[in-house]
Protein backbone atom coordinates (compact mmCIF):
# COMPACT_ATOMS: atom_id res chain seq x y z
CA UNK A 1 0.00 0.00 0.00
CA UNK A 2 1.37 3.43 -0.87
CA UNK A 3 2.66 5.53 1.99
CA UNK A 4 0.42 8.42 1.06
CA UNK A 5 -3.01 8.55 -0.50
CA UNK A 6 -2.12 8.11 -4.22
CA UNK A 7 -4.71 7.41 -6.95
CA UNK A 8 -5.67 3.72 -6.95
CA UNK A 9 -5.29 1.14 -9.71
CA UNK A 10 -2.19 2.64 -11.34
CA UNK A 11 1.17 0.86 -11.20
CA UNK A 12 4.41 2.41 -10.00
CA UNK A 13 5.40 5.87 -11.11
CA UNK A 14 2.12 6.45 -12.98
CA UNK A 15 0.20 6.83 -9.70
CA UNK A 16 2.69 9.43 -8.47
CA UNK A 17 2.41 11.18 -11.83
CA UNK A 18 -1.37 11.24 -11.53
CA UNK A 19 -1.07 12.75 -8.02
CA UNK A 20 0.82 15.78 -9.36
CA UNK A 21 0.53 16.17 -13.16
CA UNK A 22 2.62 19.37 -13.07
CA UNK A 23 5.62 17.36 -11.87
CA UNK A 24 4.83 14.43 -14.18
CA UNK A 25 5.24 16.39 -17.40
CA UNK A 26 8.93 17.37 -17.02
CA UNK A 27 9.73 13.96 -15.47
CA UNK A 28 8.34 12.19 -18.54
CA UNK A 29 10.05 14.61 -20.93
CA UNK A 30 13.35 14.10 -19.14
CA UNK A 31 13.05 10.31 -19.49
CA UNK A 32 12.27 10.75 -23.19
CA UNK A 33 15.43 12.80 -23.82
CA UNK A 34 17.66 10.58 -21.70
CA UNK A 35 16.49 7.22 -23.03
CA UNK A 36 15.11 7.86 -26.51
CA UNK A 37 16.64 11.17 -27.67
CA UNK A 38 19.40 11.33 -30.33
CA UNK A 39 22.54 9.81 -28.85
CA UNK A 40 25.55 7.72 -29.90
CA UNK A 41 24.60 5.26 -27.14
CA UNK A 42 21.70 3.12 -28.36
CA UNK A 43 18.37 3.18 -26.54
CA UNK A 44 18.97 -0.48 -25.63
CA UNK A 45 22.26 0.50 -23.96
CA UNK A 46 20.67 3.44 -22.16
CA UNK A 47 17.69 1.37 -20.93
CA UNK A 48 20.19 -1.26 -19.75
CA UNK A 49 21.97 1.38 -17.65
CA UNK A 50 18.57 2.45 -16.24
CA UNK A 51 17.60 -1.14 -15.35
CA UNK A 52 21.06 -1.81 -13.86
CA UNK A 53 20.95 1.22 -11.54
CA UNK A 54 17.34 0.46 -10.51
CA UNK A 55 18.39 -3.12 -9.71
CA UNK A 56 21.21 -1.83 -7.48
CA UNK A 57 18.72 0.50 -5.76
CA UNK A 58 16.35 -2.45 -5.26
CA UNK A 59 13.55 -0.52 -7.00
CA UNK A 60 11.57 -3.39 -8.48
CA UNK A 61 9.11 -1.32 -10.50
CA UNK A 62 11.83 0.70 -12.30
CA UNK A 63 14.07 -2.35 -12.75
CA UNK A 64 11.34 -4.54 -14.23
CA UNK A 65 9.87 -1.87 -16.50
CA UNK A 66 13.24 -0.66 -17.88
CA UNK A 67 14.43 -4.28 -18.18
CA UNK A 68 11.41 -4.85 -20.43
CA UNK A 69 12.09 -1.63 -22.37
CA UNK A 70 15.72 -2.71 -22.95
CA UNK A 71 14.46 -6.08 -24.21
CA UNK A 72 11.96 -4.45 -26.55
CA UNK A 73 14.72 -2.33 -28.09
CA UNK A 74 16.29 -5.72 -28.94
CA UNK A 75 13.31 -7.42 -30.54
CA UNK A 76 11.84 -8.60 -27.23
CA UNK A 77 14.97 -10.54 -26.27
CA UNK A 78 15.59 -10.37 -22.51
CA UNK A 79 18.83 -12.38 -22.53
CA UNK A 80 21.30 -9.48 -22.76
CA UNK A 81 19.73 -7.27 -20.10
CA UNK A 82 19.32 -10.29 -17.81
CA UNK A 83 22.98 -11.23 -18.29
CA UNK A 84 23.91 -7.66 -17.30
CA UNK A 85 21.75 -7.90 -14.21
CA UNK A 86 23.41 -11.20 -13.21
CA UNK A 87 27.00 -10.05 -13.88
CA UNK A 88 27.73 -7.28 -16.36
CA UNK A 89 31.42 -8.18 -16.59
CA UNK A 90 30.59 -11.52 -18.26
CA UNK A 91 27.53 -10.30 -20.21
CA UNK A 92 27.60 -10.26 -24.04
CA UNK A 93 27.98 -6.47 -24.31
CA UNK A 94 30.77 -4.19 -25.56
CA UNK A 95 33.80 -3.39 -23.42
CA UNK A 96 32.73 0.25 -23.70
CA UNK A 97 29.33 -0.44 -22.15
CA UNK A 98 30.98 -2.47 -19.38
CA UNK A 99 33.22 0.51 -18.55
CA UNK A 100 30.18 2.82 -18.56
CA UNK A 101 28.29 0.42 -16.26
CA UNK A 102 31.23 0.52 -13.85
CA UNK A 103 30.86 4.31 -13.73
CA UNK A 104 27.05 4.05 -13.44
CA UNK A 105 27.43 1.58 -10.55
CA UNK A 106 29.65 4.03 -8.69
CA UNK A 107 27.27 6.92 -9.37
CA UNK A 108 24.46 4.79 -7.87
CA UNK A 109 26.39 4.62 -4.58
CA UNK A 110 27.65 8.21 -4.76
CA UNK A 111 29.02 10.52 -7.42
CA UNK A 112 32.26 11.11 -5.51
CA UNK A 113 33.22 7.46 -6.02
CA UNK A 114 33.87 8.04 -9.72
CA UNK A 115 37.62 8.48 -10.25
CA UNK A 116 39.88 9.79 -13.01
CA UNK A 117 40.91 6.15 -13.53
CA UNK A 118 37.28 5.10 -14.17
CA UNK A 119 36.90 7.88 -16.72
CA UNK A 120 40.26 6.98 -18.34
CA UNK A 121 39.22 3.32 -18.55
CA UNK A 122 35.99 4.25 -20.35
CA UNK A 123 37.92 6.49 -22.77
CA UNK A 124 40.37 3.63 -23.43
CA UNK A 125 37.41 1.49 -24.55
CA UNK A 126 36.34 4.21 -26.98
CA UNK A 127 33.77 6.15 -24.92
CA UNK A 128 33.57 9.86 -25.73
CA UNK A 129 33.25 12.49 -23.00
CA UNK A 130 29.65 12.93 -24.10
CA UNK A 131 28.93 9.23 -23.62
CA UNK A 132 30.61 9.22 -20.21
CA UNK A 133 28.58 12.27 -19.24
CA UNK A 134 25.35 10.68 -20.47
CA UNK A 135 26.01 7.45 -18.55
CA UNK A 136 26.51 9.57 -15.41
CA UNK A 137 23.37 11.55 -16.19
CA UNK A 138 21.21 8.42 -16.63
CA UNK A 139 22.59 6.75 -13.49
CA UNK A 140 21.99 9.94 -11.50
CA UNK A 141 18.48 10.34 -12.92
CA UNK A 142 17.52 6.81 -11.90
CA UNK A 143 18.86 7.50 -8.42
CA UNK A 144 16.09 10.09 -8.46
CA UNK A 145 13.29 8.11 -10.14
CA UNK A 146 13.95 5.11 -7.85
CA UNK A 147 13.55 7.27 -4.73
CA UNK A 148 10.45 8.96 -6.11
CA UNK A 149 8.83 5.56 -6.78
CA UNK A 150 9.93 3.67 -3.65
CA UNK A 151 9.98 6.61 -1.23
CA UNK A 152 6.26 6.93 -1.93
CA UNK A 153 5.85 3.10 -1.97
CA UNK A 154 3.83 3.13 -5.18
CA UNK A 155 1.96 -0.04 -6.17
CA UNK A 156 4.48 -2.54 -7.57
CA UNK A 157 3.16 -5.49 -9.61
CA UNK A 158 5.15 -8.64 -8.77
CA UNK A 159 4.32 -10.63 -11.91
CA UNK A 160 6.98 -10.17 -14.64
CA UNK A 161 4.26 -10.50 -17.30
CA UNK A 162 2.75 -7.19 -16.17
CA UNK A 163 5.89 -5.38 -17.29
CA UNK A 164 6.25 -6.79 -20.79
CA UNK A 165 3.56 -4.65 -22.49
CA UNK A 166 4.72 -1.68 -20.40
CA UNK A 167 8.29 -2.09 -21.70
CA UNK A 168 7.05 -2.48 -25.25
CA UNK A 169 5.21 0.86 -25.02
CA UNK A 170 8.17 2.59 -23.34
CA UNK A 171 10.50 1.35 -26.11
CA UNK A 172 8.29 2.01 -29.11
CA UNK A 173 5.90 4.79 -28.10
CA UNK A 174 8.08 6.52 -25.56
CA UNK A 175 7.52 8.40 -22.35
CA UNK A 176 5.54 11.41 -23.51
CA UNK A 177 2.01 10.41 -24.40
CA UNK A 178 -1.06 12.44 -25.20
CA UNK B 1 39.95 23.25 -11.12
CA UNK B 2 38.28 21.69 -14.10
CA UNK B 3 35.76 18.90 -14.25
CA UNK B 4 36.68 15.37 -15.33
CA UNK B 5 35.19 15.96 -18.74
CA UNK B 6 36.94 18.67 -20.80
CA UNK B 7 34.97 17.48 -23.83
CA UNK B 8 31.83 18.66 -22.03
CA UNK B 9 33.24 22.06 -21.03
CA UNK B 10 34.40 22.68 -24.60
CA UNK B 11 31.03 21.88 -26.17
CA UNK B 12 28.63 24.60 -25.07
CA UNK B 13 25.45 24.78 -27.16
CA UNK B 14 24.06 28.28 -27.90
CA UNK B 15 21.55 29.46 -25.30
CA UNK B 16 21.07 31.18 -21.96
CA UNK B 17 23.70 29.22 -20.07
CA UNK B 18 26.33 29.37 -22.84
CA UNK B 19 25.92 33.17 -22.81
CA UNK B 20 26.37 33.24 -19.01
CA UNK B 21 29.47 31.03 -19.17
CA UNK B 22 31.05 32.98 -22.04
CA UNK B 23 30.42 36.30 -20.28
CA UNK B 24 31.98 35.07 -17.02
CA UNK B 25 34.99 33.56 -18.81
CA UNK B 26 35.55 36.75 -20.81
CA UNK B 27 35.45 38.93 -17.69
CA UNK B 28 37.50 36.47 -15.63
CA UNK B 29 34.66 36.28 -13.08
CA UNK B 30 34.16 33.32 -10.74
CA UNK B 31 31.09 31.42 -11.94
CA UNK B 32 29.17 28.29 -11.18
CA UNK B 33 30.64 25.42 -13.23
CA UNK B 34 27.26 23.75 -13.15
CA UNK B 35 26.44 26.22 -15.95
CA UNK B 36 28.87 24.29 -18.16
CA UNK B 37 26.76 21.15 -17.66
CA UNK B 38 23.55 23.09 -18.29
CA UNK B 39 24.97 24.63 -21.48
CA UNK B 40 26.24 21.26 -22.68
CA UNK B 41 22.80 19.62 -22.43
CA UNK B 42 20.23 22.41 -23.03
CA UNK B 43 17.28 20.13 -23.83
CA UNK B 44 17.82 18.10 -20.66
CA UNK B 45 18.24 21.36 -18.77
CA UNK B 46 14.99 22.78 -20.11
CA UNK B 47 13.02 19.88 -18.61
CA UNK B 48 15.12 19.82 -15.45
CA UNK B 49 14.63 23.49 -14.72
CA UNK B 50 10.85 23.12 -15.03
CA UNK B 51 10.94 19.97 -12.87
CA UNK B 52 13.05 21.77 -10.26
CA UNK B 53 10.81 24.83 -10.26
CA UNK B 54 7.72 22.61 -9.86
CA UNK B 55 9.12 20.51 -7.02
CA UNK B 56 10.83 23.36 -5.16
CA UNK B 57 8.46 26.28 -5.68
CA UNK B 58 4.93 25.06 -6.48
CA UNK B 59 2.60 26.38 -3.77
CA UNK B 60 1.87 23.56 -1.30
CA UNK B 61 1.75 22.74 2.41
CA UNK B 62 5.54 22.78 2.80
CA UNK B 63 7.38 26.09 2.48
CA UNK B 64 9.95 26.80 -0.23
CA UNK B 65 12.48 27.47 2.55
CA UNK B 66 11.89 24.04 4.09
CA UNK B 67 12.23 22.42 0.65
CA UNK B 68 15.57 24.22 0.20
CA UNK B 69 16.64 22.89 3.62
CA UNK B 70 15.76 19.37 2.43
CA UNK B 71 17.86 19.99 -0.70
CA UNK B 72 20.80 21.15 1.42
CA UNK B 73 20.41 18.28 3.92
CA UNK B 74 20.28 15.67 1.13
CA UNK B 75 23.34 17.26 -0.52
CA UNK B 76 25.22 17.30 2.80
CA UNK B 77 24.55 13.58 3.26
CA UNK B 78 25.70 12.86 -0.30
CA UNK B 79 28.85 14.92 0.32
CA UNK B 80 28.12 17.26 -2.57
CA UNK B 81 29.79 20.44 -1.34
CA UNK B 82 28.67 22.54 -4.27
CA UNK B 83 24.97 21.71 -3.79
CA UNK B 84 25.18 21.89 0.00
CA UNK B 85 26.54 25.43 -0.12
CA UNK B 86 24.21 26.51 -2.92
CA UNK B 87 21.03 25.29 -1.22
CA UNK B 88 22.11 26.17 2.32
CA UNK B 89 22.44 29.71 0.96
CA UNK B 90 19.00 29.54 -0.66
CA UNK B 91 17.47 28.09 2.55
CA UNK B 92 19.16 30.81 4.63
CA UNK B 93 17.77 33.48 2.31
CA UNK B 94 14.22 32.09 2.50
CA UNK B 95 14.20 31.08 6.20
CA UNK B 96 16.21 34.12 7.33
CA UNK B 97 18.52 32.19 9.68
CA UNK B 98 21.86 31.01 8.26
CA UNK B 99 23.18 29.79 11.64
CA UNK B 100 20.15 27.54 12.15
CA UNK B 101 20.45 26.11 8.63
CA UNK B 102 24.10 25.12 9.14
CA UNK B 103 23.42 23.80 12.66
CA UNK B 104 20.70 21.51 11.21
CA UNK B 105 23.02 20.26 8.47
CA UNK B 106 25.99 19.58 10.72
CA UNK B 107 24.14 18.08 13.69
CA UNK B 108 20.41 17.84 13.24
CA UNK B 109 19.54 16.43 16.68
CA UNK B 110 21.34 19.12 18.70
CA UNK B 111 20.11 21.97 16.48
CA UNK B 112 17.34 24.35 17.53
CA UNK B 113 15.17 23.29 14.57
CA UNK B 114 11.57 22.50 15.66
CA UNK B 115 10.91 18.76 16.26
CA UNK B 116 8.37 18.75 13.42
CA UNK B 117 11.06 19.79 10.92
CA UNK B 118 13.61 17.39 12.40
CA UNK B 119 11.18 14.49 11.86
CA UNK B 120 10.89 15.37 8.17
CA UNK B 121 14.67 15.69 7.70
CA UNK B 122 15.27 12.35 9.48
CA UNK B 123 12.82 10.76 7.06
CA UNK B 124 14.35 12.20 3.87
CA UNK B 125 17.74 11.23 5.29
CA UNK B 126 16.59 7.62 5.27
CA UNK B 127 15.23 7.92 1.71
CA UNK B 128 18.72 9.13 0.70
CA UNK B 129 20.88 6.62 2.55
CA UNK B 130 18.65 3.55 2.99
CA UNK B 131 15.92 3.55 0.34
CA UNK B 132 15.15 -0.21 0.56
CA UNK B 133 14.77 0.17 4.34
CA UNK B 134 12.01 2.81 4.14
CA UNK B 135 8.84 1.40 5.71
CA UNK B 136 5.30 2.53 6.40
CA UNK B 137 6.19 3.35 10.03
CA UNK B 138 8.75 5.92 8.87
CA UNK B 139 6.03 7.80 7.02
CA UNK B 140 3.61 7.38 9.93
CA UNK B 141 6.19 9.11 12.12
CA UNK B 142 6.30 12.09 9.79
CA UNK B 143 2.50 12.21 9.66
CA UNK B 144 2.38 12.09 13.47
CA UNK B 145 4.75 15.08 13.54
CA UNK B 146 2.06 17.05 11.69
CA UNK B 147 2.90 16.81 7.98
CA UNK B 148 0.14 16.03 5.50
CA UNK B 149 0.35 13.81 2.39
CA UNK B 150 1.07 16.68 0.07
CA UNK B 151 4.01 17.85 2.17
CA UNK B 152 5.38 14.30 2.26
CA UNK B 153 5.01 14.02 -1.52
CA UNK B 154 6.99 17.23 -2.05
CA UNK B 155 9.59 16.29 0.58
CA UNK B 156 10.26 12.94 -1.13
CA UNK B 157 10.31 14.62 -4.54
CA UNK B 158 12.84 17.25 -3.38
CA UNK B 159 15.00 14.57 -1.77
CA UNK B 160 14.87 12.42 -4.93
CA UNK B 161 15.70 15.42 -7.13
CA UNK B 162 18.81 16.24 -5.13
CA UNK B 163 19.93 12.64 -5.18
CA UNK B 164 20.05 13.28 -8.91
CA UNK B 165 21.83 16.65 -8.86
CA UNK B 166 24.36 15.55 -6.23
CA UNK B 167 25.47 12.58 -8.34
CA UNK B 168 25.55 14.48 -11.61
CA UNK B 169 27.63 17.27 -10.08
CA UNK B 170 30.09 15.23 -8.02
CA UNK B 171 30.69 12.59 -10.71
CA UNK B 172 31.52 15.26 -13.29
CA UNK B 173 33.72 17.14 -10.80
CA UNK B 174 31.93 20.50 -10.48
CA UNK B 175 33.90 22.36 -7.76
CA UNK B 176 32.47 24.45 -4.93
CA UNK B 177 32.82 28.22 -5.14
CA UNK B 178 33.89 30.93 -2.69
CA UNK B 179 31.49 31.70 0.19
CA UNK B 180 30.65 35.06 -1.41
CA UNK B 181 29.81 33.48 -4.76
CA UNK B 182 27.59 30.88 -3.07
CA UNK B 183 25.79 33.55 -1.04
CA UNK B 184 25.10 35.53 -4.19
CA UNK B 185 23.92 32.38 -5.99
CA UNK B 186 21.63 31.56 -3.04
CA UNK B 187 19.85 34.90 -3.49
CA UNK B 188 19.31 34.02 -7.15
CA UNK B 189 18.02 30.53 -6.36
CA UNK B 190 15.61 32.00 -3.81
CA UNK B 191 13.94 33.74 -6.75
CA UNK B 192 13.49 30.53 -8.77
CA UNK B 193 14.96 28.06 -11.22
CA UNK B 194 13.65 28.85 -14.67
CA UNK B 195 15.84 31.15 -16.77
CA UNK B 196 14.53 30.41 -20.26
Amino acid sequence: MPHINLPEGLPGITSAFAYRPETAKPMRELAEVLLRGPNTLTSAERETIAAFVSHRNECHFCMASHRAAAAHHQGGDYSVVDAVRADYQTAPISAKLKALLTIAGKVQIGGRRVTDADVAAARAEGATDTEIHDAVLIAAAFSMYNRYVDGLATFTPTDDAAYDPMGRRMAHEGYVRK
Amino acid sequence: MSTFLPGVEADLKPGTYATLVEGARRDGREYSKIWDLFAFAPETMHHLSHLTQGIMRQPTTISAGMRELIAAYTSYQNECRFCTKAHAAAASELLGDEALVWAALEDLESSALPERDKALLRFVGKVTTDLPGVVREDVAGVQAAGWDDEAIYFAISACALFNFYNRWITATGVPEMSPEAHRLQGKGLARGYVRD
